[in-house]
């Protein structure tokens, strides 16, 4: 129901747009997740499969409830199928709903990607129109060499070229964010907010993994299958004593490739905090360096009134400091992608 | 007629090797596409299933109905269409294999030579920079022993002259790396010794990009595995549809429930696969035209080099500039050409790539 009045909003915001000829949809973050959850079409795709795994893990369930063979497969086919065929639909249900907070993450990923483009397409344009202005001056200059003009045409003609590029990363872009979402011409809010990861602590970030790690989960339930396989083989050790060494080794295996999994994901989990202290600090940095380029601005702002630096160079200090705010900017974003990932994949928030 | 065109592949494919082998004049390009196993083994599958294909068919004609009650009956006629279709989906779609994985090999060769002839050329420069640096080196050693040349200025200059000679080297071995590597996909040496690389080609208009998104809708094999599937789940359907059943049995009930879900993931895959294509095709698509940007660019950068050899070979004749400057600006001038012939080259290859993306041949189509 909640889905529906947000839709219809979103249709009723598309509508006014259109008549008002405006061409952008703008989107709080979790207007845009509701609507991108609606418009994909994977998730029908992965309920219907996880039905189709669930009408299989039932069949199992049902052939188990018939009086078994007393014999290796029989056993099998009551207690090691239906066991295996439950971890398959825990795994795709898990799956699941992981890819439906996924796409939360994806949403702010093409937002991020769209104000980059953006940015770039700013750049190149700006950069076309300068070298176009340069060039026009040139012709208009009876001084300058004819090579000298050809020179800066062949600018000209480049800067062009960057800038189709650019206008080229801004559609694919706005076409991603479009596509995820299932409208034209959306404009999603960014998150500003982010915590430290200072605050982490590892154990407890490790602990929540555990948990909530679908991989873990997987050699965890491999290991018991590969234990109850063995039971069986045990138990029919006269009759066939190959099974039963064949389910020894798959025991053993199964039993070291989880504690692989242990420690691969203590690994990651760790690994992972550092490289979010890594970006929280360079934040931290890029802050600074904003600091110090909006006071040299301020500087030349005073020394041009008072006739000291040149308008060039007044110029540079306002593109070295608009700089450093796209920098602050881009971090900023990083940092929250990461964050946003650590979140999901341990299920631990900070 | 199907047998005879099965004896021409078979023949073919024999005689290749020893066609390959003895015939000087062979490119390149046909040792490394002739060459490739995976592409063999494609073309022999293909001439099996075409040799198997009226005995696979009256095999199946032949099969037995099961007639215990509506629904098996239904179910098997399904299964014998289905099979008899499957036998001319498995031709369709190993011919599709062939034709892709020629055009792939296509492509790869030409990355290949492309970055042979780059290495080569980057080797031979940095040869001849390391050369006239040694000599500079040499003559240091001289003005040095004159007293015209510091001991420091000489180590400085030994060391920017092992730099260079280094330098030149690592790019040798990088050439003779990628040769063996290239050799080892063409299957024979080739003699590189003195050999001349020609990228030298006209450049290869693309089309429009709503006549690749037709040719890919129409033929990309991602496309037709998904609709085969539907056609096949289909003809099961229609089949059910003819004759009435129970469905309280649940077995019954089963079967059409799970032909159902099915069809759906199938139908939603094709229109999930399709809006992927065209925007990975357009994406491409859009790179291209930028690449065909950058010929013109390049064009007008020979036109600028051009001018300024011009000028400078005037000023040269009138004693105002020396040897050096004018070599430098032929040096330009012969890189920009150079610049010119290499994005064709790459430019074509996309082509090419974008041609093999939405399964378009245009030799075969005959355009």
């Amino acid at each position: 129901m909640k889905i529906k009045i947000i839709i219809l909003t979103l249709v009723f915001i598309l509508a006014g747009s259109v008549v008002l000829g405006l061409t952008l949809i703008n989107l709080t973050q979790q207007e845009a997740y509701d609507a991108a959850v609606e418009n994909n079409m994977q998730f029908e795709i992965d309920e219907l499969n996880l039905e189709l795994k669930q009408i299989a893990y039932d069949k199992t369930l049902k052939t188990a409830s018939y009086p078994a063979l007393n014999n290796y497969y029989g056993q099998l086919a009551k207690y090691y199928n239906p066991f295996n065929s439950k971890t398959t639909l825990t795994v795709e249900e898990a799956k699941n709903e992981k890819a439906y907070k996924q796409l939360e993450i994806d949403v702010v990923a093409a937002t991020i990607s769209l104000e980059n483009a953006a940015i770039g397409y700013d750049d190149a344009d700006f950069a076309l129109s300068e070298a176009t202005q340069a060039y026009n001056d040139a012709v208009k200059d009876s001084e300058t060499t004819s090579a000298d003009q050809l020179s800066l045409k062949y600018n000209v003609e480049s800067l062009r070229i960057s800038l189709h590029q650019a206008q080229n990363n801004l559609d694919s872009a706005q076409y991603k964010l479009n596509e995820l979402v299932g409208m034209e011409g959306a404009a999603v809010q960014l998150p500003v907010e982010y915590s430290d990861p200072y605050n982490i602590s590892p154990d407890d970030a490790y602990e929540n993994a555990l948990i909530i790690d679908i991989s873990i989960y997987q050699s965890k339930r491999s290991a018991e299958a590969a234990a109850i396989k063995f039971e069986i083989a045990e138990r029919f050790y006269d009759d066939d004593e190959d099974t039963y060494i064949s389910a020894l080794v798959g025991l053993k295996s199964a039993d070291l490739s989880y504690t692989k999994a242990l420690l691969t994901l203590q690994m990651s989990v760790y690994d992972d905090i550092d490289n979010l202290k890594n970006k929280f600090d360079s934040i931290a940095l890029a802050k600074l360096n904003k600091t110090i380029k909006s006071n040299a601005y301020t500087a030349a702002k005073s020394q041009y009134k008072a006739g000291i630096v040149s308008a060039a160079s007044l110029e540079n200090s306002e593109d070295s400091y608009n700089t450093s705010v796209k920098q602050l900017d881009a971090k900023i974003h990083d940092y929250i992608l990461s964050s946003m990932r650590f979140k999901l994949n341990y299920g631990y928030n900070y | 007629m199907k047998k005879a065109l099965v004896i021409i592949l078979i023949l073919a494919v024999a005689l290749a090797p020893a066609v390959v082998f003895s015939h000087d004049a062979i490119s390149a390009k046909e040792l490394y596409i002739n060459a490739d196993t995976l592409l063999s083994d494609y073309i022999d599958a293909y001439a099996d299933l075409l040799e198997s294909r009226d005995d696979d068919i009256s095999k199946f004609e032949s099969m037995r109905i099961n007639r215990k009650n509506s629904f098996n009956l239904a179910k098997s006629l399904a299964s014998k269409e289905n099979s008899i279709l499957q036998i001319d989906f498995n031709i369709e779609n190993k011919y599709d294999s062939i034709k892709s994985r020629e055009a792939q090999l296509e492509i790869e060769f030409r990355t290949s030579y492309l970055n042979l002839y780059t290495l080569q050329k980057s080797a031979e420069d940095e040869k001849v920079e390391a050369i006239l640096k040694t000599k500079e080196y040499e003559a240091g050693k001289k003005d040095n022993k004159s007293g015209y040349m510091s001991d420091n200025e000489l180590l400085q200059l030994e060391y920017t002259t092992m730099a260079l000679n280094n330098s030149s080297l690592n790019k040798e071995r990088q050439y003779e790396s990628a040769l063996r590597h290239f050799n080892y996909k063409v299957g024979s040496p080739l003699d590189y010794s003195d050999y001349q690389f020609d990228l030298n080609e006209s450049i290869l208009e693309h089309l429009t990009l709503d006549f690749y998104i037709d040719n890919l809708l129409e033929n990309a094999s991602s496309i037709k595995l998904i609709q085969q599937k539907l056609e096949k789940y289909y003809i099961e359907q229609k089949h059910y549809d003819v004759y009435s059943f129970s469905t309280n049995l649940s077995y019954i009930s089963d079967a059409l429930r799970d032909l159902k879900i099915n069809t759906r993931i199938q139908e939603l895959q094709l229109e999930k696969t399709k809006t992927s294509l065209i925007n990975s095709i357009s994406t491409k698509y859009a790179s291209l035209i930028i690449e065909r940007e950058k010929i013109a660019l390049a064009d007008l950068n020979i036109q600028r080099f051009q001018q300024e050899y011009n000028t400078n070979y005037s000023l040269y004749t009138r004693g105002y500039i020396n040897f050096t400057d004018l070599d430098e600006s032929k040096n330009n001038l012969s890189d920009a050409k150079n610049d010119y012939v290499v994005l064709i080259y790459r430019y074509n290859t996309q082509v090419k790539s974008i041609e093999n993306d939405c399964s378009y041949y245009p030799e075969e189509s005959g355009s």
